[in-house]
């Protein structure tokens, strides 16, 4: 479903991501680990496009969605960010009511039926495990509740506008485990009708939750396979060191 | 035994300096409020003797020693609207246009530096330049459309600027958030950021028009009229503005003990404007962060 | 339900599948022997791959549940509990085979289990099936009351397996026949002296599952 070949990324003269291929499939869960630097957060960017708001970056190779190269000159951006939703590391819900976060993602792509978005804005809710808990105070502030809620808010504003493809950038890294652990659940649950791929820089949540590894290095990407191998017994050497902690 | 006394001697230092600090940052607080209280309270004291519904709302008579200010309060209200809406659209588009569309380079940074410039010229000299191409080339005549162009000029740079900061201060997260839902850059401005920014962009509106009510050096020769009891018709009629009516009445007129009370009349009302003014402002600016929250 | 309870699940009906496997084998091995049938003897005999098949999927469901969702607290008892039952359950499966290889054997000759009856090999049958039911529902159930039975009933087998020592050895003159026969029919009793030995590992497994106490070689206490 998702296609790379041959990538090459720079910010500048920076060398950020080596040339690198590799295929993800649609419905699965993807997880990109490795050290700080390494360049798995640029990788995640490539996808829906938001390195393009970084001055003086250059991108050789493809990569593809679908089938379709999605830096082709004539792919509308805006239309591959419904395609390709993103959930960021901090929580960022705009300072408008939960309803109007939700709904915002449907307003901007021209929708204004108030019954279809208020239909959409519930199930995008149900589907981000939140409804139950915010049901009765929509009108809300999207400030009032807590971080982990927001951080589900804003997995919802993502889902809102169907996505087939949801990127996770550290979603979990500002939350407390107990919110943690309810975003990770709540992946296992949306991986029957998205695609995802998450970075992490925590390796035990990258294993408790994706079926393939991608194990990045100093923008290179050493080894990637499915999850099982990657943690029980993974090909290379220095993907070995990393995930038993010896790295470094 | 001698470390411990060094160490506690130098706490009791540590703890002088900062009373003594904290007190002077006390004092010049109050100094502030002082100086405010005591301007009001004397305006107030020396005007309210003459202070009356004939006095806000009939002409001036028997040569501006009697009578009421009316036309003044009318005049330097057109000035404040007109300049407002010169300035306000231009400064908040330019604003908006330097901040999220030309981020960075030369060009960006020129433009930056000529509006600081612009706002370091005396108002005297840009009385003198509105003189010169809205009164004379331009054909306008002294009238309002031309006070308020060069009010507006005059003003153009606070707006800029306090424009460009409210929207700086705004975090690129939310900017993200958007784009990643598949909004235009121009709906993120319109729907996230503008509304953000709005309650300091307010603040900028609030300091221009506090300026422009007082300036007199802008529309000494472009508008101001030193005596037009008749209330403008088109923006081409010239007008009576509060500021300058107090110059002349307390410089220039034809009794000045007389009229020295209607000077302090006209700069109570004049405050009266402003801070009326100001409040309203900051009310809607509150309403607007309360909705946001 | 969470995930790691839907995988730890999964983990435990493979394992009662297995349990359910390696009981039939046992079962089978007994009817072989009280009807000296060489067909169920054979029937044991070619699932013995499948019990072997069963200790490498569950091995490997412990690995990689260890590796991947690295539990803590009971569910690490449960999973390290199932790696050693699993264990446990392979060598009980590898027994009743040989009973049955055994009984096979035994066939080929004149033997006739009713004059066996003396050395109770049909009691030990019985008590080690009873055995792996007990400690099998223990599992199912995550309850070890019924740990303090199963451990008796391991004496019990201790005393049959002795007593049948005695008979054999003590049976002088015999002909070569009934000597292959004695000897084979020990090492039915010695098999099925073992399998109520594991049955009793598995039962302090499950204690230390449920509980947290270590019962072998004396315990942690």
């Amino acid at each position: 479903m998702i296609n790379v070949e041959n990538i090459n990324f720079y910010y500048g003269k920076f060398h950020a991501l080596q040339n690198i291929s590799m295929g993800m499939e649609a419905n699965t869960i993807t997880a990109l680990i490795g050290p700080s630097g390494c360049g798995k957060s640029t990788f995640l960017r490539l996808f829906n496009r938001m390195n393009d708001l970084i001055p003086d970056t250059t991108l050789t190779g493809t990569v593809s969605i679908g089938g379709v190269d999605i830096y082709q000159k004539n792919v509308l951006v805006d239309d591959l960010r419904k395609r390709v939703g993103m959930v960021f590391q901090k929580p960022n819900p705009f300072p408008k009511s939960i309803f109007e976060n939700v709904a915002y993602g449907m307003r901007v792509n021209g929708m204004n039926n108030k019954k279809i978005i208020a239909e959409k804005v519930e199930q995008a809710l149900k589907h981000a495990a939140l409804w139950d808990e915010v049901k009765d105070k929509l009108k809300k502030s999207a400030f009032a509740i807590s971080g982990g809620q927001q951080q589900r808010l804003c997995i919802a504003r993502a889902l809102a506008v169907e996505p087939d493809i949801l990127l996770m950038d550290e979603p979990a890294s500002a939350l407390d485990p107990i919110s943690t652990s309810k975003i990770e659940e709540l992946m296992f649950q949306l991986k029957e009708d998205y695609t995802i791929v998450i970075v992490t820089h925590n390796m035990q949540q990258a294993a408790r939750v994706s079926d393939h590894t991608a194990y990045f290095y100093m923008g290179e990407l050493i080894e990637y396979g499915e999850t099982k191998k990657i943690f029980t017994n993974p090909d290379k050497k220095s993907t070995q060191n990393y995930v038993t902690g010896r790295f470094g | 035994m001698n470390d411990e006394i060094k160490m506690q001697q130098i706490h009791r230092r540590k703890r002088l300096y900062e009373a003594i600090f904290f007190g002077l940052f006390r004092i010049m607080g109050f100094m502030v409020v002082l100086i405010l209280g005591f301007i009001l309270c004397f305006i107030t004291m020396k005007g309210i003797g003459v202070m009356s519904w004939e006095f806000i709302t009939a002409s001036p008579t028997d040569g501006l020693t009697k009578g009421g200010i009316f036309p003044a309060i009318v005049g330097t209200m057109c000035l404040i609207a007109g300049s407002m809406i010169f300035a306000f659209p231009i400064g908040v588009l330019s604003g908006i246009y330097t901040t999220e569309y030309a981020k960075t380079g030369k060009w960006v940074k020129f433009i930056r530096l000529m509006t600081n410039n612009l706002s370091g010229v005396p108002s005297i000299v840009f009385g003198l330049f509105g003189m010169s191409l809205f009164v004379n080339t331009l054909g306008f005549g002294d009238s309002i459309l031309a006070g308020s162009l060069t009010l507006g000029l005059l003003v153009l740079p606070v707006v800029i600027r306090t424009t460009e900061e409210a929207i700086l201060s705004i975090d690129d997260s939310f900017r993200h958030g958007s784009l990643a839902l598949g909004a235009t850059k121009l709906q993120t401005i319109n729907r996230v950021v503008l509304p953000m920014a709005f309650p300091n962009i307010i603040t900028g509106l609030i300091l221009s028009i506090g300026r422009v009510s007082g300036e007199t050096a802008p529309i000494l020769f472009t508008v101001a009229a030193y005596f037009l009891p008749q209330l403008p018709t088109s923006i081409f009629d010239q007008v009576m503005a509060l500021p300058y009516h107090l110059y002349v009445i307390a410089t220039s007129g034809t009794n000045i003990e007389a009229s020295r009370g209607i000077a302090y009349g006209t700069a109570l009302v004049l405050i009266i404007i402003v801070l009326t003014l100001n409040l309203a402002a900051n009310v809607i600016r509150n309403y607007i962060q309360k909705k946001i929250k | 339900m969470l995930q790691l309870e839907l995988e730890l699940n999964d983990l435990k009906n493979q394992v009662l599948a297995m349990w359910q496997l390696v009981y039939s084998q046992l079962e089978k091995s007994k009817n072989a022997y009280l009807t000296m049938s060489r067909d169920l003897a054979f029937e044991v005999m070619s699932m013995e791959r499948k019990v072997d098949a069963f200790e490498l999927l569950i091995d490997q469901m412990c690995e990689q549940l260890l590796a991947l969702k690295h539990p803590v607290a009971i569910d690490l008892r449960f999973i390290l509990s199932s790696l050693k039952i699993n264990g446990n359950l392979e060598r009980i499966g590898d027994l009743a085979h040989g009973i049955a290889r055994l009984v096979f054997e035994l066939t080929h000759t004149q033997f006739d289990p009713m004059t066996a009856k003396s050395m109770r090999i049909e009691e030990m049958f019985d008590e080690t099936l009873e055995m792996l039911l007990l400690v099998k529902n223990a599992f199912k159930k995550e309850d070890n009351k019924n740990v303090a039975a199963v451990l008796s009933k391991d004496d019990i087998l201790d005393t049959i397996d002795k007593e049948a020592f005695f008979q054999i050895s003590s049976k002088t003159g015999q002909l070569q026949d009934e000597m292959q026969q004695s000897l084979l029919i020990f090492n039915i009793i010695r098999k099925l002296e073992r399998i109520g030995d594991h049955c009793s590992n598995i039962a302090e497994e499950i204690t230390f599952y449920i509980e947290a106490v270590v019962l072998k070689h004396g315990g942690n206490n």
